[in-house]
């Protein structure tokens, strides 16, 4: 009998198929224990020792071949093990920064240009190395960062040493970089880190098209907009067939970023490119606020994107809660205002019950 | 080890590298755009009292004249010679000053608008620090005429008497005089590239609301430029040219940075040779001291 290890093979997504496989079979065994109490299923010794030895050999040879969580236990353990990575590789990324600031002063111009060089290039290697020795991607990801961060360092430095211009397509390069990373080891850090460097070259970009110093790109939040709509899209242009949890990145980046852009633009007319008096602009984009955090909402419940959903839903309520605090934190008694987000929140969970008990009513039909 | 994962990787950070030191050369090939020397009036250590064994960098900064500081035209006494970033100069950066100063939404529609980048030229001592320290003079008698008419006190003009005096001592000689699109057109106006240096800014623009002075003078709203920063600022010192700076550095405690020496009116103690390259940007090719250095 095959063990349907080979269904989840292929590569950079392995490891995350196999989590899920082994966590559909952890839900598959918990429902048939239940079944069989209330005797509603019931399977016979043979089936039983057949499914028991089946599914044992499976979470063994998944744990063995892509070291994947197969307990609960390993499940707390990786989480602590992710954290435990991610802060070591901003203590590297902090050392390898400061290392080369205490050095630099001391050794010639050809000398610092190699060590700049050396430490991206040496860290990918160390990322190659411990891929090969480690099945877990802790290490990997832990290296990956510490070469994110020198490569930085590298081209933030050299822009020192030569007095170079600064450009806003070191962005590009960073992020270009962190994607290759991210896409050839799997690393969701280094997808968010390419992310956020790209935004930010996109942003800048649309700034100089407005002729504005690229450095001022800030200074109008409707930089922002397609940029963060860009990146919202990437994911339907762009398949994403071995890494599945990369688009939901893409799609919770790119919407964040609108969505503050147009929180802020509600509350700051004066930075808008807009040739309208400020009040307007605000009015103007509290109401886009609004219908975009519903749109946002909407979509996510519609194509099964919770995370969208939640984001929607938080700027719904915090475009609300601040257009309220601007109405009547002023003039209402405090404990009138705090009542009367309490009864809005009463109300909005009464709205979001139908919609709701609609899907429920779809799912069982 | 997958070799093709590692190249691709690796193969951007090293392209990177090579594509900058291209440029780098590029910068520095061939004749250089301007050769100045400078001296640390214009080139202060301006870092060196805050650095420590953490950050060993070594950095000068270019210290550089604005025109047209807001303040001048309505506190002090105006200045013609220096107040040169005009409508014109602000159309020839591409700013778009077409909308009538007379609307009531003037003020709202320009405040509006963002910095943008431009060449500015520097002149290094000559004709525009002449009249530079010429406008500082008649501040002076300006302010002495406000003291008179009991608008300013006598401790304002002890302070302005104090800093012109430190002046010509430690003041900057590096004084922006010109702004443009094309650095061709610029070079074509400022040929002496041992005085004029041209380089890379950010601009803004703003509007001069009408003012009408005690003498009666009226000066009409009107549009005005000004030059906010240098794109290159700190200029970096090799590990080759250290020796002099370092030296002078180990023997400046912290009360002898940079704005104290400037404030005590102390001599400069070094002159940089700096030059700029086809991209404008500046690298240092000597250091020379003026003093006797410590041992």
């Amino acid at each position: 009998m095959g063990t349907g290890v080979a269904a989840v093979e292929g590569p950079g997504r392995d490891r995350n198929v196999a989590q899920q496989r082994v966590d559909r079979i952890h839900a598959f065994q918990t429902e048939l224990d239940q079944l069989q109490r209330d005797g509603l299923l019931v399977l016979s010794a043979e089936q039983q020792r057949r499914l028991t030895a089946h599914h044992s050999k499976l979470l063994r040879e998944l744990g063995q071949q892509f070291d994947v969580d197969t307990t609960s236990g390993q499940k707390q353990m990786s989480l602590g093990m992710r954290i435990v990575s991610f802060l070591g590789a901003l203590a590297l990324a902090a050392s390898v920064f400061l290392f080369f600031y205490r050095i630099w002063g001391l050794i010639s111009t050809p000398v610092q240009l190699l060590i700049l060089i050396c430490g991206p290039v040496f860290s990918v290697l160390a990322m190659e190395w411990t891929r090969k020795r480690e099945r877990s991607p802790y290490f990997t990801s832990l290296a990956g960062l510490v070469a994110f961060a020198a490569f930085v360092l590298n081209l933030h430095l050299l822009g020192s040493i030569f007095n170079i211009t600064p450009s806003p397509n070191v962005f590009l390069v960073w992020g270009v970089f962190a994607f290759l990373l991210a896409y050839t080891h799997d690393l969701r850090l280094l997808l968010v880190a390419g992310i956020l460097c790209v935004l930010t070259y996109l942003s800048a970009w649309f700034g100089t098209w407005r002729r504005v110093y690229w450095l001022s790109f800030g200074e109008r939040p409707e930089n922002f907009l397609p940029a963060g709509f860009l990146l919202f899209l990437v994911p339907a242009v762009i398949r994403h067939q071995n890494h599945p949890d990369f688009p939901s990145y893409y799609r919770l980046f790119g919407m964040l970023t609108v969505l503050m852009a147009v929180l802020i633009l509600s509350h700051w007319g004066g930075g808008s490119y807009l040739r309208l008096p400020d009040k307007n602009v605000e009015t103007l984009y509290q109401l886009f606020g609004f219908g975009l955090a519903g749109l946002t909402i909407w979509v996510g419940v519609r194509w099964g994107w919770p995370a969208l959903t939640n984001l929607g839903g938080t700027f719904f309520v915090i475009d609300l809660y601040t257009k309220f605090y601007d109405w009547w934190w002023e003039w209402m008694p405090k404990y009138l205002f705090f009542l009367t987000l309490g009864l809005v929140a009463i109300l909005l969970l009464m709205i979001f019950k139908r919609p709701r008990s609609e899907l429920i009513k779809e799912s069982l039909a | 080890m997958n070799w093709r994962r590692f190249g691709a990787s690796a193969g951007l950070v090293v392209l990177t590298n090579v594509i900058v030191c291209i440029g780098v050369a590029y910068n520095r090939g061939g004749e250089p755009e301007a050769e100045i020397t400078l001296t640390e009036r214009e080139l202060p250590l301006w870092y060196a009292a805050f650095r420590s064994e953490e950050n060993t960098e070594l950095a000068l900064h270019l210290r550089w004249q604005s025109p047209a500081h807001r303040w001048h035209a309505l506190v002090l006494a105006p200045r013609p010679e220096v107040d040169w970033f005009d409508q014109a100069k602000l159309e020839a950066v591409e700013y778009d000053c077409s909308f009538p100063l007379s609307d009531p939404s003037a003020e709202q529609y320009y405040g509006k608008m963002l910095p943008r980048e431009a060449y500015v030229v520097l002149e290094n001592g000559g004709l525009a620090w002449t009249r530079w320290l010429e406008g500082w003079g008649r501040d002076k008698v300006f302010m002495a005429e406000q003291v008179d008419k009991g608008k300013r006190s006598k401790q304002d003009l002890e302070r302005l008497n104090d800093a012109y005096d430190r002046l010509p001592k430690t003041s900057s000689r590096l004084i922006a005089v010109d702004v443009g699109r094309d650095p061709v057109q610029l070079r074509q106006r400022y040929p002496e590239r041992d005085q004029f240096v041209i380089v890379r800014a950010k601009t803004r623009l703003y509007l001069a609301r009408e003012v009408k002075t005690s003498s009666g003078e009226h000066h009409p709203s009107s549009l005005r430029g000004e030059v906010t920063q240098l794109l290159i600022e700190d200029i970096h010192v090799p590990f080759e040219q250290r020796a002099v700076l370092d030296a002078l550095s180990r023997s400046e405690a912290r009360n002898h940075a940079p704005l104290v020496r400037a404030s005590e009116g102390k001599e400069p103690r070094y002159e940089v040779t700096l030059r700029f390259g086809k991209r404008h940007e500046p690298w240092i090719t000597s250091i020379r001291p003026l003093v006797t250095v410590p041992p």
